[in-house]
């Protein structure tokens, strides 16, 4: 049980924990911007579809979503959507994706109605398109209105990657509770806590990085 | 004919009639200004003109721009080209906060100048090249506009670096660039602190006295700049034009008893 | 709007038949594993039954009797390591497709028997649950009376869990972990008096490593129980892991399992022999 081999089988969670968290980044940001579209539709039934969607989302646990998606399809209806080696690990990201994505909808309508209207009636009078509106006049302001939020979101998602070992994936909480744990070795727990602090001490330092890299103007 | 004829303009919000048919006509080179109490339809109508609200009946008629008719429906592209025969400076700035001065000024401009070179040059070298091009020359023009409205040192600002004043400055040089017909004006003073309202008034001013004196319309508080710098005064109440006229006219004789009433207020 | 809602029930009526199609579409269970090549056990990690040795590999007792079994069917064995509260959530979702680790055949701790949600197989080793303590309070608490409105701790859904409500005299004196390692660690931690775990995991863990301050208790006996395999209710694999149990009993292959694990005075002999 040398410091060698637990740093390994450490990391070897700790891989699966950031390939979920990268993943689930990967799918959700875009996802969340679709949504929160969708939720501002003027087609007022899709609107509702979505917030009501939204709402379940955000109101129900991360760990209850995750069994749903897990178990629900074979105990209900005797289908195995997620079989296979990496089964768990998708099914664990498809939960993880629709739960942040939800998260960032939020984030990203808030920062887009908080745009004030004069935004774009000025972009209107000077006979911009809705495109060009977008992207040269409002992306920039909604995308440093949403730096802090998301950076928040962001720095939760790390840790709730750990969730995922409810539906037994071996990330890294899980491998310390199989490998170390069950054998009543506890100091894994705190070199993992050095894993973590050093990941959202990253994560720390590039969204200050972003903060500066956008403070040379404000809204 | 004049430059531009406004018939029978009507605007509701839900139940709530704004403008209930407002008739006005002006020539190229004057300058219109339009007062009257909050809530009279003033800044409705601007908006009206400006297309960022639809009237719901009458017309609006530019020579050699457009004629709009309420009853039709345009598409986006129509309504977007009829838009830029009209400029618009608000009363709250509206600076783009990303940008810089110069860029604020700039890149409306060039935006423009990109769509017209992509609809002449398909695709490729020629065509970027024509884009350079149209880039040296709006910057040029945008550090030229800026000079001219007294912010020469400034270009390179952020708009939270300018004051009040300043932002306003930028706002109408951005509006300029885009080489409007018609110049509007929604109470540019307004937000601003009064030592700083006679910067502001002094650029309006100068757009007239220059050589093709400016066409513009103006909605102001600011009574004495009406009654100097205005050719023509509209006052209007409760959606309607009540007095309309000559400066000496409107404030020396009104015919109105609202309009007397609201002048009286206003201590002329 | 009115086509809107034309298309939703469309789309819904389409995902519900899909559903009731794969429904019935659903083989039986030794067919499906049989399709699939192998079977899938769900464990949890604990000497002498599964657990990793110094290289890394998964071994022990009951690792070891699963692959001979495979092997007997023709089939491989595949192991998942899940939470084990959630085992018939696993087992009936068909995420696994046997809980194969020293799986009590008993009751749990709501007083349910098990046979209510498995089926088992043969019982192949002897087992009993064990009350553990640190071992400078074994003299103090020395009756069964003693345990009663003591603080406990168990594996969640485990059969200690059972025997520390009916000690303790309350639920609510019993807190439960996802692992019997876990609630070895509270009563470490002080955070309980005592703790009721599998006799086999106790054999293994109490009084080395980080549990040196633990002892069992021998104050209190619980019945004695043995371990099964559970199988999905009505599954008719149960049958076919009962046959390969029975040859791998007759053989002499079970034997040598038990004495490589010293588990020998533990094994049932001649299982599924006619008595």
């Amino acid at each position: 049980m040398g410091f060698l081999d637990v740093t390994q089988k450490l990391f070897e969670g700790f891989g699966v924990s950031c390939l979920l968290f990268i993943l689930t980044l990967v799918f959700s940001l875009p996802l969340g911007l679709v949504i929160s579209f969708g939720s501002m539709s003027k087609f007022k039934p899709l609107s509702w579809i979505v917030r009501t969607f939204v709402w379940i989302i955000r109101g129900t646990p991360l760990m209850l979503q995750l069994f749903v998606v897990f178990y629900v399809p074979g105990l209900l209806f005797n289908i195995q959507l997620f079989s296979g080696d990496n089964g768990r690990f998708t099914a664990a990201l498809v939960a993880f994706v629709i739960n942040y994505a939800c998260y960032f909808s939020e984030i990203y309508r808030g920062g887009i109605e908080g745009i004030p209207k004069g935004q774009y009636e000025a972009a209107e009078v000077l006979g911009m398109t809705a495109v060009e509106t977008f992207f040269t006049v409002i992306l920039m302001q909604v995308v440093k209105r949403i730096l802090a939020p998301i950076s928040n979101e962001v720095i939760t998602l790390v840790k709730d990657t750990s969730l995922a070992r409810v539906i037994a994936v071996a990330e890294i909480f899980f491998v310390n509770e199989m490998d170390y744990l069950a054998y009543g070795i506890v100091w894994p727990l705190f070199y993992i806590a050095v894993f973590f602090l050093v990941f959202v001490g990253a994560l720390t330092l590039f969204f200050g990085w972003c903060e500066k890299k956008l403070s040379y103007y404000r809204v | 004919m004049a430059f531009l004829e406004v018939t029978g303009l009507k605007k509701r919000f839900g139940n709530t009639s704004v403008l209930h048919g407002v008739d006005f006509t002006m020539e190229k080179g004057e300058v219109l200004a339009i007062i009257g109490s909050s809530g009279g339809g003033k800044t409705t109508l601007l908006r009206c003109l400006n297309f960022l609200e639809m009237a719901n009946e009458g017309t609006i008629r530019m020579e050699g721009g457009f004629t709009f008719h309420a009853a039709k429906q345009y598409t986006p592209a129509e309504i977007r080209e009829m838009r830029l025969k009209m400029g618009l400076v608000f009363q709250s700035f509206n600076l783009f906060p990303q940008y810089t001065a110069l860029e604020n000024v700039y890149i409306p401009m060039q935006l423009r100048a990109k769509e017209a070179l992509r609809a002449e040059y398909p695709f490729g070298h020629a065509r970027r090249e024509a884009i350079g091009n149209a880039k040296v020359r709006n910057m040029a023009q945008a550090e030229k506009l800026l000079a001219e409205v007294g912010l020469a040192d400034k270009m390179g600002n952020y708009p939270y670096q300018l004051s009040g004043g300043q932002q306003q400055r930028v706002a109408i040089a951005r509006a300029l660039a885009m080489q409007p017909d018609i110049l509007c004006f929604d109470e540019p003073t307004s937000a601003l602190d009064p030592a700083l309202t006679g910067e502001v008034l002094r650029v309006i001013r100068s757009l007239k006295d220059a050589e093709n004196g400016r066409t513009m319309i103006v909605v102001t508080h600011e009574m004495e700049f009406a009654a100097h710098v205005a050719d023509k005064v509209i006052f209007m109440a409760d959606g309607v034009i009540e007095e309309m006229g000559t400066p000496e006219e409107v404030f020396g004789n009104p015919k109105s008893e609202k309009c007397r009433a609201f002048l009286h207020g206003e201590k002329v | 709007m009115k086509r809107f809602t034309r298309i939703t029930a469309l789309v819904l009526a389409v995902l519900m038949a899909a559903f009731v199609f794969a429904a019935c579409g659903k083989k039986s269970d030794w067919a499906t594993v049989e399709e699939k090549g192998y079977f899938v056990c769900g464990i949890t990690v604990y000497a002498p039954m599964n657990y990793f040795d110094d290289d890394g590999n998964l071994t022990g007792f009951d690792t070891e009797f699963a692959t001979a079994v495979a092997e007997k069917l023709g089939l491989e064995a595949k192991f998942q390591v899940i939470s084990w509260p959630n085992k018939y959530m696993e087992l009936n979702s068909g995420a696994i497709d046997l809980i194969w680790n020293g799986f009590t055949y008993g009751n749990e701790s709501d007083g349910k028997s098990r046979t209510e949600y498995v089926d088992f197989t043969y019982a192949y080793l002897e087992n009993r649950q064990v009350v553990i303590t640190k071992a400078d309070r074994v003299a103090e608490l020395n009756t069964a009376e003693a345990f009663a409105g003591k603080k406990a701790v168990a594996e969640g859904g485990s059969s200690g869990e059972g025997v520390a409500v009916e000690l303790s005299g309350a639920e609510e004196n019993v807190t439960t972990f996802t692992s019997q390692s876990a609630a070895l660690m509270e009563l470490v931690a002080g955070n309980a008096d005592f703790a009721v775990i599998d006799y086999q995991m106790a054999k293994a863990m109490v009084g080395t490593g980080d549990y040196a301050v633990l002892a069992i208790n021998e104050a209190v006996q619980p019945e004695s129980e043995v371990y099964a395999i559970g199988a999905r209710k009505g599954s008719d694999l149960t049958a076919k892991i009962n046959e390969a149990i029975k040859a791998l009993s007759e053989d002499g292959t079970l034997a040598e399992l038990a004495e490589k694990y010293d588990l020998t005075n533990d094994l049932i002999p001649n299982i599924g022999a006619e008595a």
